[in-house]
């Protein structure tokens, strides 16, 4: 797991490749940008690692997580602009209007995406 | 998001490692049922698990590469929530699978060049992983 994780690291430092897809290189492992609405999910597991085996690699796991936050954002899934009075919808089908942030999955990711940054932000 | 904190946030609550709760009556009557039906046996016969692109396979069907990691997401707390050895030794096989098919660069999966290389199924992947340890 470290391993990857030092990939990763490095990718995210690329333009988050693997994160956000960069189409004129011909990117196609994410579509439908699923994967930058579920951001949170990786560093739910990079957590327990730097908790429980973080070996001498503390430091760059924790930016790997603040990575992958960073490239959702970038990638235009911004979470903390949906929990948000007014943008969040109040109403269910058929008045829902279809995006990344009511698909029915990412929704419930995105309550747990709040959880898993708030271990490393104060805010 | 403000400040950053210096350490991470510890847990309010220690979680209980996987197998240490278990279930009862009708909620382990279910768990059974799964194991023993078509849950538990994707693994032998099912096209995007047994013959998963993971497992060195062809069959997948999302460029995401999730079925297998989805898989594998759930059949890691189903075998040791029930304690099922024959799905725990699945479990087992295709971890095994993955972890020495690892790439040299350090990736872990089927894909093999970066306009494939998507992160987010690994997440599943590591959901099963770190519990599993």
């Amino acid at each position: 797991m470290h391993k990857f994780t030092v990939l990763v690291n490095s990718m995210l430092k690329n333009n988050f490749t693997g994160l956000i897809e960069n189409t004129t290189l011909g990117d196609s492992f994410d579509p439908y940008g699923f994967g930058l609405a579920r951001t949170h999910e990786l560093p739910i597991s990079l957590q327990w690692l730097y908790e429980n085996y973080p070996r001498s690699n503390s430091e760059l796991i924790w930016e790997t997580i603040e990575l992958m936050f960073a490239g959702g954002v970038k990638g235009g899934k911004d979470w903390t602009t949906f929990f948000v009075n007014g943008v969040m919808p109040t109403l269910g089908t058929p008045f829902i209007k279809t995006s990344s942030f009511t698909h029915g999955v990412n929704l419930a990711e995105g309550v747990e995406l709040k959880l898993t940054i708030l271990r490393i932000y104060t805010d | 998001m403000s400040g950053q904190k210096t350490a991470l946030a510890p847990f309010k609550y220690t979680p209980f490692p996987l197998g240490t709760i278990t279930a009862t009556g009708w909620l382990q009557d279910q768990l059974e049922l799964e194991a023993n039906g078509l849950a538990g046996h994707l693994y032998d016969f099912y096209r995007y698990v047994a013959g998963s692109t993971w497992v060195g396979g062809d069959w997948e069907y999302s460029t995401l590469d999730e079925a297998a990691p989805y898989w594998f997401n759930y059949v890691v707390p189903l075998a040791w929530t029930i304690n099922d050895s024959r799905l725990k030794a699945q479990a087992k096989e295709f971890l095994d699978y993955v972890l020495d098919h690892q790439a040299e660069d350090g990736w872990l999966g089927p894909e093999t060049t970066r306009q494939t290389r998507g992160i987010w199924a690994r997440s599943l992947l590591c959901f099963g992983l770190i519990v599993s340890v």
